[in-house]
C-alpha cells in the first residue's frame, strides 16, 4: 500500500515541508478581471499584495477543477500510489472538495478518503503536516485519518484582518457580518469555527487586537506546536511568534505567508495565528468521507 | 413643634419637604465648592435629586402610614433614584435611618437619634474605601453628638445634629489635603449640613432664609404639604443675554416652587415646579426663546412610579449578553449604539440614577449584561443598580468616555460572560483620557493656580495643563498622555461647546504633533467638555 497526501493551496504550507514531506497541493484559481492565475505556481504571495492595491478591480477566486483534481490523482496513482488521502478547506468557504469528490469517482479501483478539515489556511496546513509526518512515520490511512481528525479538532486559529471589506466583497464575511456598524474604526477578530468564519470581537488598535487573540489563545494551553502566517506585516508576524514562544518555550513554531487566494478574502494587513492545544477541543470536530 | 417630644409622619414629612427646598436653594452653592473647577461638577444636584426622589417615592406611602413605613418608601426611592457617588452615599444614610424608625409610628426623639446614628453606619458601610474629610465623617459627628447629649425633645436632637455636623464640615480641609488647597470644605457635607439644617428649621417652624443671590418667598407650610403635585416644568431658554434674578422673581411670583435656574448669560436650564405650568413657561418665552421643554405631571409621576415597584416587572431573560453604556451627547449614544449597546441618557445631564439604569438593561431583553458608566462619579449608582439586579448585571468600571468606547469596541454578544469581561477590561487598559474645557471658577488644584474661564486639560482627571486658548490646553494634554505611554490611536469626541470648524482645525493640529498616530475625530456633542480624547 502506498499511500499519498494532497491537499490545496489555501493550506499556506511553506515550500521546505512540501518538498520534505512529498505533499501534493492542487492550486485554487486567482482571477484578476478575465486572467486566471494558478495560486501559487503563476502567481506568488509578494506579486499578489503589490497587485492587488495598484489594480482598481478587486480579484475573485475560484476553486480547481475538476480535471485539475482528475489529473492530480491520476499521475500520482500511474506514480504507484494505491491509496490517497486529499485534506482541503471547510466546504463552506469554497467548493474545492466537491471538484475532489467528482474527480475521485473516476478512480473506483484506488481508495481515495477525502477529509474535509473545516478550517482553511495555517489550521489547515498544520493538520496536513501532522498527515505527511504520520506517513513518514509509516502509520497507514487509517490510522492518519484518525490522527488529523483529532488534530484538527484541537487545532484553534485566532485571525486579525486590517478591515472586513475584503471578506466581505469576497462573500465569506459570514457571522463576521455583525461586526459591522461601529462609527469608531477598529481591527477585527475572527476565527473559523463550524466551517466557516465567525468573530471573536472588536479591537481599537493593532497592538490591542494582537493581545487580545493571543489572550484568548492563552485560555487553551498547554500547546503542543503553533503556526504564525502574515499578509504584508512581517514585523507583526515576528511580535507574534515572540509572544507564542513566552508561553510555550518548548513549542515548534512554524512560519509562512498567505497564498494568493487567501489574500484576496483576507486582505493585506492580515495576521493570523493557530495554536494545536493538548487538550481543548475546538466547537466542532471535522468530517471524514 | 419646637416642645415636641416626638415627631409624627406628617411632622417628617412636612420637615423633609422644608429641607428638599433649603438644598434646592442652596444647590449652586453646593455644585460650586466642587474640588475641580470642571463645568460639571454637581454634588449639590445629585444629591438634591436623590432626596426628591425618595420623598416623591414616599408620597407613595399614603396620609395614613406611620414613619417607619413612610421612611422605608423614601429610602427605596433614593436608593433607585441616586445620582452620583455623593447621591448614592445620601440614599444609604436614608436607609440607614429608615431602618431605625422601622414598624414606628411616631418618633421619639431617642428613635430620631438612633436614626441619625444608624445612618451614620450605613453611610460607612456603603463606600469600600472611606475618606475621613467627607460627608462620612459630618454626619458621623452628628450621629455621636446626639447620642452623647441624648435631647429629648425633636428640636433639640436637630439642633445638636447640625451644630456637630456644621463644626466637622469646618473641620474637613484639615482632614483632606486637596480641600485645603482648593480653600473650600466638603461638598458632600454641605449637603449634609444643609439638610439638617433644613430639618431643624422647620421644626423651629422658621422660615427660611435667603440664599446667596436668589431672594426667596416666605415658605408656606401648607403649599409644601401639597409640593408632591402640580408639574414639574423644566426648560433651556436662550437669548444673547438674559438675567436669572429676573426670571427666579418671575417664576416665584407665579408660585413656583423647588426653583433651579442654572447657566450663563446666553443659555438657562429652568427646573420649576408649578400648579399651573403656563406662567412659568410665559414668564421665560418673555425673557427669550424656549428649548427642550418638558412638563411632568407630578402627581401622575408617583402613582406611575408606585406601579412600577407594586409589579416588581422582572427583567426579561434572553440568551446572550447585552450592554448598556451612559452617554452624555447625541453623537457618543450613537457611537455606543453602533457597538451594540443599549445607551442610557440620562436627561440634563444629570448622572444616571440606578433606576434609570436598570431602566436600560430591561431594554437590553438579555439574561446577563454589562455595565459601562463612563464616569468615576457613576461607580456607586451602577454598583447598586448591580446588586439591585439580582445578578443580571456585571460593572465594567470605565472611568471616562474614552475607556468605555474601548471596552464597547471588544463586546461581542456570543461570548460568555467571563470572556466578555476579560476581553473589555483589557480593551480598557492603558486608554488614557484627556479632556479639556474652561474653569467654572478659580481654584488653587494639583499645585496649579487656575483663573476663571480659563482653559484646562485635565488627563485621567488629573489637570495637568493650563492656558488662555482651548486648542493649545487641549494639545498640551495630549502631548503629556503621549509621553506617558505611546500611542497608536488618538479619538477626538466634539462637545456641543466644540468651536465651529474644530473638526479640521484641531485635526490637523494632533496630526502635526503626532504624525506617527492614527487620528480620528467624532463628533461626540457632549455638554461641558469641548475636547474629549481617548488616547491609546
Amino acid at each position: 500500500m502506498t499511500l499519498r497526501i494532497v491537499t490545496d493551496s489555501t493550506a499556506d504550507i511553506p515550500l521546505e515541508f512540501i518538498e520534505r514531506l512529498h505533499i501534493t497541493v492542487v492550486p485554487l484559481v486567482v482571477l484578476f478581471g478575465d486572467e486566471e492565475l494558478q495560486d501559487g505556481v503563476d502567481i506568488n504571495s509578494e506579486k499578489f499584495f503589490k497587485r492587488l492595491v495598484r489594480e482598481a478591480q478587486l480579484p475573485t477566486t475560484s476553486q480547481p477543477s475538476v480535471g485539475a483534481f482528475r489529473a492530480t490523482y491520476e499521475a500520482l496513482l500511474a506514480d504507484g500510489a494505491t491509496e490517497i488521502l486529499s485534506i482541503h478547506l471547510s466546504s463552506k468557504l469554497s467548493k474545492t472538495i466537491e471538484s475532489a469528490r467528482q474527480a475521485a469517482e473516476a478512480f473506483p479501483e484506488a481508495r481515495i478518503v477525502l477529509i474535509d478539515s473545516r478550517t482553511s489556511s495555517l489550521a489547515l496546513g498544520l493538520g496536513v503536516i501532522a498527515a505527511a509526518e504520520a506517513l513518514q512515520a509509516g502509520k497507514s490511512l487509517d490510522e492518519i485519518r484518525a490522527l488529523v481528525e483529532d488534530h484538527f479538532a484541537r487545532t484553534h486559529i485566532f485571525i486579525m484582518v486590517d478591515t472586513l471589506e475584503y471578506l466581505r466583497r469576497g462573500g465569506r464575511i459570514g457571522r463576521a457580518q455583525e461586526l459591522i456598524g461601529s462609527l469608531l474604526q477598529f481591527k477585527p477578530l475572527l476565527s473559523i469555527t463550524d466551517g466557516e468564519v465567525q468573530p471573536i470581537g472588536r479591537a481599537r488598535t493593532k497592538q490591542k487586537a494582537l493581545e487580545e487573540l493571543l489572550r484568548r489563545a492563552g485560555d487553551l494551553r498547554p500547546f503542543q506546536e503553533a503556526m504564525v502566517v502574515h499578509a504584508t506585516t512581517p514585523d507583526d508576524l515576528d511580535y507574534v511568534v515572540q509572544r507564542l514562544h513566552g508561553m510555550e518555550p518548548e513549542m515548534p513554531i512554524t512560519v509562512g505567508r498567505i497564498t494568493p487566494v487567501v489574500g484576496v478574502h483576507a486582505g493585506p494587513g492580515m495576521i493570523a495565528f493557530a495554536v494545536v492545544s493538548k487538550g481543548v477541543s475546538s466547537a466542532a470536530s471535522p468530517r471524514a468521507d | 413643634m419646637a416642645d415636641d417630644k416626638v415627631l409624627s409622619a406628617a411632622a417628617l414629612r412636612a420637615a423633609f419637604a422644608t429641607a428638599e427646598r433649603w438644598l434646592a436653594l442652596n444647590r449652586d452653592a453646593i455644585n460650586a465648592i466642587n474640588v475641580y473647577p470642571v463645568p460639571d461638577g454637581d454634588t449639590g444636584t445629585n444629591m438634591l435629586l436623590t432626596l426628591r426622589a425618595g420623598l416623591g417615592a414616599g408620597e407613595a406611602a399614603g396620609a395614613d402610614a406611620g414613619v417607619g413605613l413612610r421612611a422605608e418608601r423614601v429610602a427605596r426611592g433614593a436608593l433607585l433614584g441616586a445620582r452620583g457617588n455623593s447621591g448614592v452615599i445620601l440614599s444609604q444614610m436614608i436607609r440607614g435611618g429608615a431602618e431605625a424608625l422601622a414598624g414606628l409610628t411616631d418618633a421619639t426623639a431617642a428613635d430620631l437619634a438612633r436614626a441619625i446614628d444608624h445612618a451614620a453606619n450605613a453611610a460607612y458601610e456603603a463606600v469600600s474605601a472611606p475618606v475621613e474629610g467627607t460627608m462620612l465623617t459630618v454626619l458621623r459627628a452628628a450621629a455621636r453628638a446626639v447620642i452623647a447629649e441624648a435631647p429629648d425633645t425633636v428640636l433639640g436632637v436637630l439642633m445638636v445634629a447640625e451644630q456637630a455636623a456644621q463644626e466637622a464640615l469646618a473641620r474637613t480641609p484639615q482632614q483632606l489635603p486637596r480641600l485645603r488647597e482648593a480653600g473650600v470644605v466638603d461638598a458632600g457635607g454641605l449637603g449634609v449640613v444643609t439638610i439638617l439644617a433644613g430639618l431643624r428649621m422647620a421644626a423651629a417652624g422658621e422660615e427660611l432664609p435667603a440664599v446667596g443671590l436668589a431672594p426667596t418667598a416666605t415658605p408656606d407650610i401648607e403649599a409644601m404639604e401639597h409640593s408632591g403635585y402640580g408639574y414639574c416644568t423644566e426648560y433651556v431658554l436662550q437669548a444673547p443675554r438674559l438675567d436669572r434674578q429676573t426670571l427666579i422673581r418671575q417664576l416665584e411670583e407665579v408660585g413656583g416652587e423647588s426653583i433651579l435656574v442654572v447657566g450663563d448669560l446666553s443659555t438657562l436650564h429652568v427646573h420649576v415646579h408649578v400648579l399651573d405650568p403656563g406662567p412659568a413657561l410665559s414668564a421665560g418665552a418673555a425673557l427669550g426663546s424656549l428649548h427642550q421643554v418638558k412638563i411632568d405631571n407630578m402627581q401622575a409621576q408617583h402613582e406611575e412610579w408606585a406601579a412600577i415597584r407594586a409589579e416588581d416587572a422582572p427583567i426579561e431573560v434572553q440568551a446572550g449578553l447585552g450592554l448598556v453604556a451612559v452617554a452624555r451627547g447625541a453623537g457618543i449614544a450613537a457611537a455606543f449604539r453602533g457597538l451594540g449597546a443599549v445607551v442610557a441618557l440620562p436627561p440634563d445631564d444629570a448622572r444616571p440614577s440606578s433606576g434609570e439604569l436598570l431602566e436600560a438593561v430591561r431594554r437590553t431583553g438579555r439574561e446577563h449584561v454589562l455595565l459601562l458608566p463612563n464616569d468615576s462619579d457613576g461607580f456607586m449608582a451602577a454598583e447598586q443598580a448591580a446588586r439591585e439586579s439580582g445578578g443580571v448585571v456585571v460593572v465594567i468600571p470605565s472611568r471616562s468616555v474614552a475607556q468605555g468606547l474601548s471596552a464597547a469596541v471588544a463586546f461581542n454578544s456570543l461570548d460568555s460572560i467571563d470572556q466578555a469581561q476579560a476581553a473589555m477590561t483589557a480593551a480598557m487598559g492603558g486608554v488614557r483620557c484627556v479632556e479639556a474645557t474652561r474653569a467654572a471658577r478659580a481654584t488653587h488644584i494639583d499645585g496649579r493656580t487656575i483663573e476663571e474661564g480659563q482653559a484646562i486639560a485635565l488627563v485621567d482627571g488629573r489637570i495637568v495643563a493650563g492656558d488662555d486658548l482651548l486648542d493649545d490646553a487641549f494639545i498640551a494634554g495630549l502631548a503629556i498622555a503621549v509621553g506617558e505611554m505611546p500611542a497608536e490611536l488618538i479619538t477626538v469626541y466634539l462637545g456641543s461647546s466644540a468651536p465651529i470648524g474644530a473638526e479640521e482645525v484641531i485635526g490637523d493640529r494632533i496630526q502635526a504633533a503626532f504624525p506617527d498616530v492614527t487620528v480620528e475625530i467624532i463628533d461626540g456633542g457632549q455638554p461641558h467638555y469641548p475636547y474629549i480624547a481617548g488616547v491609546e
